[in-house]
């Protein structure tokens, strides 16, 4: 075909109107011809304008649940053959939304590590079959989405909460624990050496709690002590052994806090003590 | 359940710092949508349902142009975005947008799923109105959306609306339902070389309007 020919074809090309042996020979030319190249880029452009002018359906609502249970299958099916992990660890988890100082990625680890958050072992625990149960339809997603945009500003700040008060762990063998107040809930199965971070930022008006070592796949209540009295919940934390599980928290109002802390009961509020009736407690004002 | 609670942070922590973090918070609902598909690179979800929620509609609307089946469009609408989670280096920014990629992506992979299932038959013409009339969902909320393709949506229906019937019939019969211009020319009973004439004609008046719309857009303002 010489330019002429191609020239009355172009704009059909674009549209995708050729037939296979025109396609063909169009195809052919433009590989060889820079001028005709410039003039289908134009009416290629144009027409990949042309899906801009359909009218506007709103897509069905649960598509959205479809969609992402087949991306969060995608991704655990990932993380099973990758290595090392990339989403629970703190310091993967903040890399992987933005670059961050290598100085800030040191401190998270060290801070990690010093709470008993095991991040060298993270390959081994990949290659088991204990990983956590990352991919959940419905709420868990959820949460799991509003932990990792719990994210501040370089006015981040944060406090170790430590081991948590109350905490039945068993240090060594034949030590006897702890007594345990009568209303407090049962650690679940599989439950570790719980330690916390809570992080805050005024300016993003967004904290963030970080949690090690709650039972694989069990649900925790994140609840908050008021200072007035009673408690509030914030959410669900899934247990993610010892990865982080984190949840984050919108700043919406100016009420104080007291204490932060996970039950497996129902409900934040279940009368008396929140030191008594969670399962972990930490306490924001010592 | 809520997910949220206050306090006051000088109440709660007077005292000193015990530990800083130099991060950086992505605002999502503003990032570009080239920064978005980065973070698909990176595997994170968010910037993934950030530009799922962006476009969902858009590539659905499209889907159901070209499929005239509101259940085939929404399985394509979930492949093409499982598609795009799964290989996001198919993206070449230096190609152009992200979006007219995804639509292109989104027309082609519908096409071929037309042309795959020998529907082509049940275009007719009587079809392509049908799917026209539909109640139409509202614009998106989504400031991005609405600033970046605004302009672009109404750039192209202005366009198409200037041309004549005959010229538009042929052109989105050809992007929208995959036809050639033989198949064209044989559903309209017109004979081949009026349907390329139609075409031709068609995409030269759309190309010189969008054309003198951009230099418009760009012109310093008269008087200045």
């Amino acid at each position: 075909m010489d330019c002429k020919q191609v020239e009355e074809l172009i704009d059909a090309h674009a549209l995708g109107a050729l037939d296979p042996a025109e396609k063909a020979e169009v195809e052919t030319h433009l590989s060889e011809c820079g001028d005709c190249r410039v003039q289908y880029e134009q009416s290629r452009i144009v027409a990949e304008q042309l899906a801009l002018s359909v009218q506007l359906h709103s897509a069905p609502e649960g598509l959205f649940h479809r969609t992402m249970a087949d991306i969060y299958r995608d991704l655990a099916e990932e993380q099973r053959s990758a290595q090392p992990i990339r989403w629970y660890t703190p310091q993967r988890l903040l890399e992987r939304v933005t670059p961050i100082g290598a100085a800030a990625a040191a401190v998270l680890a060290v801070v990690a590590l010093g709470l008993g958050m095991r991040l060298d072992d993270r390959v081994d625990r990949l290659d088991s079959d204990e990983n956590p149960q990352m991919v959940q339809g419905g709420a868990p997603i959820q949460e799991q989405q509003l932990a990792n945009l719990a994210f501040a500003s370089e006015d981040l700040l944060s406090r170790s909460l430590g081991d948590a008060a109350g905490d039945p762990t068993v240090d060594q063998p034949g030590d006897q624990p702890a007594e345990r107040p009568d209303q407090q809930p049962s650690a679940p199965e599989g439950e570790g050496s719980v330690g916390a971070i809570y992080a805050w930022s005024q300016q993003w008006g967004v904290g963030v709690l970080l949690v090690t070592g709650l039972a694989i796949g069990h649900q925790y209540l994140a609840c908050f002590e008021l200072e007035e009295g009673g408690a509030s919940p914030g959410g669900v934390l899934i247990g993610q052994g010892n990865f982080v599980s984190q949840k984050a928290f919108k700043i919406i109002t100016s009420t104080p806090v007291v204490a932060v802390g996970l039950t497996t009961n129902a409900t934040c509020d279940e009368g008396g003590d929140p030191s008594d009736t969670w399962l972990h407690y930490w306490s924001l004002t010592d | 359940m809520p997910s949220g609670n206050g306090w006051t942070f000088d109440q709660i922590y007077g005292g000193p710092r015990l530990l800083a973090f130099a991060v950086m918070l992505l605002d999502y609902s503003t990032a570009a949508d080239d920064e978005l598909m980065a973070g698909l690179e990176a595997r994170d979800i968010t910037a993934f349902e950030t530009l799922y929620k962006r476009y969902r509609d858009l590539v659905f609307s499209t889907c159901l142009r070209v499929l005239g089946d509101a259940q085939l469009a929404e399985d394509m609408t979930q492949e093409i975005y499982v598609r795009i989670w799964k290989r996001p280096a198919a993206f070449d920014p230096a190609r152009g947008k992200f979006v007219t990629w995804l639509l292109s992506v989104s027309r082609n992979r519908a096409v071929d799923e037309i042309r795959s299932r020998g529907r082509r038959r049940k275009h007719e013409l009587g079809n392509v109105v049908d799917v026209e009339d539909r109640p139409s969902g509202k614009e998106r909320e989504d400031p991005l959306f609405n600033a970046v393709l605004s302009d672009e949506r109404t750039a192209i229906i202005e366009a198409l609306s200037t041309l004549p019937v005959e010229q538009r019939q042929a052109i989105e019969m050809a992007y929208f339902k995959g036809l050639t211009q033989q198949e064209i020319a044989t559903t309209l009973k017109q004979p081949l070389g009026t349907i390329k004439t139609r075409i031709r004609l068609g995409m030269q008046k759309l190309k010189v309007f969008m054309q003198a719309r951009e230099n418009r857009a760009t012109r310093p303002a008269d008087g200045l």
